[in-house]
């Protein structure tokens, strides 16, 4: 990951000080900037400050200011905080690289409808990191004789599910060992797994994928079956009504379907109406849960539709 | 007394040349006023219908105008893009002072574009708009206020740039 593309985001002081840190990005997870506390540099194993003079120790941790934030939210947006009205409803920007931008701040209400946000006080910079070859292992699992599974993949948050998806879709599209590739459908509504940049995907989502950036789930899906001929439909973290209904007209018209969904087990999974329906009805032909035990992106099991082991 | 003809002649014709510089400044500076108003309403399009960062949407516009408007707005493009460190307002205020001070701008047209300058990018997209009209408003009516004038100075600056001349010639003769 390029430095230069990170430390531009920030504030002249806090760039001073990232260049003479010099974290390791390519580990890094997060960027955590509050006002009148320390920055926070978020990795895998943990977490530290940046501090004044570089690594030191005893150095002291940077403070941020209020100057540091609304500077660093106009290099985030390219001075146009204006373009991302619709983002900060949802609390987030997403910008060049796929990285994403959580903002926090006092919350402008319009009857119970979020107008947008003032006075933010907190800018969490997630840096997107794509690892390729990840689903190497769970592909022969998921795919039987150029036969795609409608398949689940199941975790509690900051397990790895989004990145695993990404180099699914991207396998897939691509083709791998003798397999073919084919074409792939995503409707990414959060930015998060091609990271679209003024259009242009930040990861590398393979040749044939055709992606609909920022668009709810359920619409999504339906356009995609309408006009791109998807052969898989791959979506990120289903949760809505009328994403379970999207997901039977998918299934329904002869496509393939990959998703995700936060939970920690099938009887998790079980609880929940909405997955209830699909789960009595055998939608899901496969099922792979992850945990972060040993890092992120350990597959735990992988399940077929009746409840056994495919490992 | 050919080097007094001589002499006469190219006072003359510097005189008149002085008229007719005033003449191309005012048609400079309509034509540069009219870019601006053409910038002010794809720059108007490109945020209300494409929700669009001003970097984009500089670098959108740049291509359909003429120099010396598609420089400034090139060069606003490409600084607010690398985002060296500097405000949008100081990116602005430069790129005005590299591309826009030669061309026969007023100071009353400048110090308009300025205070544009001063109020784009912040505040929602509602505001921007309203922000542009209002410059539109203004720029509309220094072009209007030009525009009728123009032709009577026009005529006073050649006759004036002639008759000068002219007198010149007879004083030093």
């Amino acid at each position: 990951m390029q430095a230069e593309q990170i430390t531009c985001l920030f504030a002249k002081n806090i760039r001073r000080l990232l260049e003479e840190d010099k974290p390791d990005y390519d580990k890094l997870y997060e960027i955590r900037m509050r006002v009148g506390r320390p920055l926070f540099l978020i990795y895998e194993g943990g977490e530290r400050f940046l501090r004044q003079n570089g690594r030191c120790a005893n150095g002291t941790p940077y403070l941020v200011t209020r100057q540091d934030l609304q500077e660093t939210l106009e290099y985030v947006s390219g001075y146009s905080m204006y373009a991302y009205e619709e983002e900060l409803r949802q609390g987030f920007l997403s910008i060049q690289g796929g990285h994403r931008v959580g903002v926090t701040g006092k919350v402008i209400l319009e009857g119970n409808r979020i107008q947008g946000m003032k006075y933010i006080s907190c800018i969490n910079i997630r840096l997107s990191h794509q690892v390729k070859g990840c689903a190497t292992k769970i592909l022969p699992m998921i795919h039987k004789r150029g036969h795609v599974y409608h398949t689940l993949i199941v975790s509690p948050p900051r397990c790895g599910k989004t990145t695993l998806l990404r180099d699914i879709i991207r396998q897939i599209s691509n083709g791998w060992g003798d397999i073919p590739g084919c074409n792939v459908g995503v409707v990414d509504e959060r930015s998060e797994l091609a990271g679209c940049y003024r259009g242009i995907p930040q990861n590398d989502l393979g040749m044939r994928t055709d992606i609909l950036d920022g668009c709810p789930k359920a619409e999504g899906m339906m356009m995609l079956i309408r006009s791109m001929s998807p052969k898989v439909v791959a979506v990120d973290e289903l949760g809505k009504e009328e994403d379970f209904q999207a997901v039977e007209a998918v299934v329904n018209c002869g496509c393939r379907l990959i998703a995700t969904v936060h939970g920690g087990s099938l009887e998790d999974l079980c609880s929940k109406p909405l997955f209830e329906k699909l789960m009595r009805q055998q939608v899901f032909e496969r099922y792979i849960f992850l945990s972060s035990r040993e890092q992120a992106g350990t597959i735990r099991v992988v399940l077929d539709k009746e409840g056994r082991s495919c490992m | 007394m050919y080097v007094k003809a001589a002499g006469m002649l190219l006072m003359i014709l510097g005189s008149v040349g002085i008229g007719l510089s005033l003449d191309f400044s005012m048609n400079t500076r309509a034509e540069v006023l009219r870019s601006l108003l053409r910038m002010t309403a794809l720059l108007k399009g490109e945020i209300s219908f494409g929700a669009s960062s001003l970097p984009e949407a500089f670098a959108q516009i740049q291509r359909r105008l003429a120099m010396p408007v598609s420089g400034f707005l090139e060069f606003l493009a490409k600084e607010t893009e690398q985002a060296e460190g500097e405000s949008f307002h100081i990116i602005f205020k430069k790129g005005m002072e590299r591309y826009l001070k030669g061309c026969h701008l007023t100071r009353e047209d400048l110090e308009n574009l300025e205070a544009l300058g001063m109020q784009l990018g912040f505040l929602d997209q509602r505001n921007q708009i309203h922000q542009l009209e209002l410059y539109e408003q203004e720029t509309e009516r220094m072009l209007r206020v030009l525009l009728e004038e123009m032709p009577a100075r026009k005529k006073v600056c050649r006759t004036l740039g002639v008759l000068g001349g002219l007198f010149l010639a007879i004083v030093l003769l």
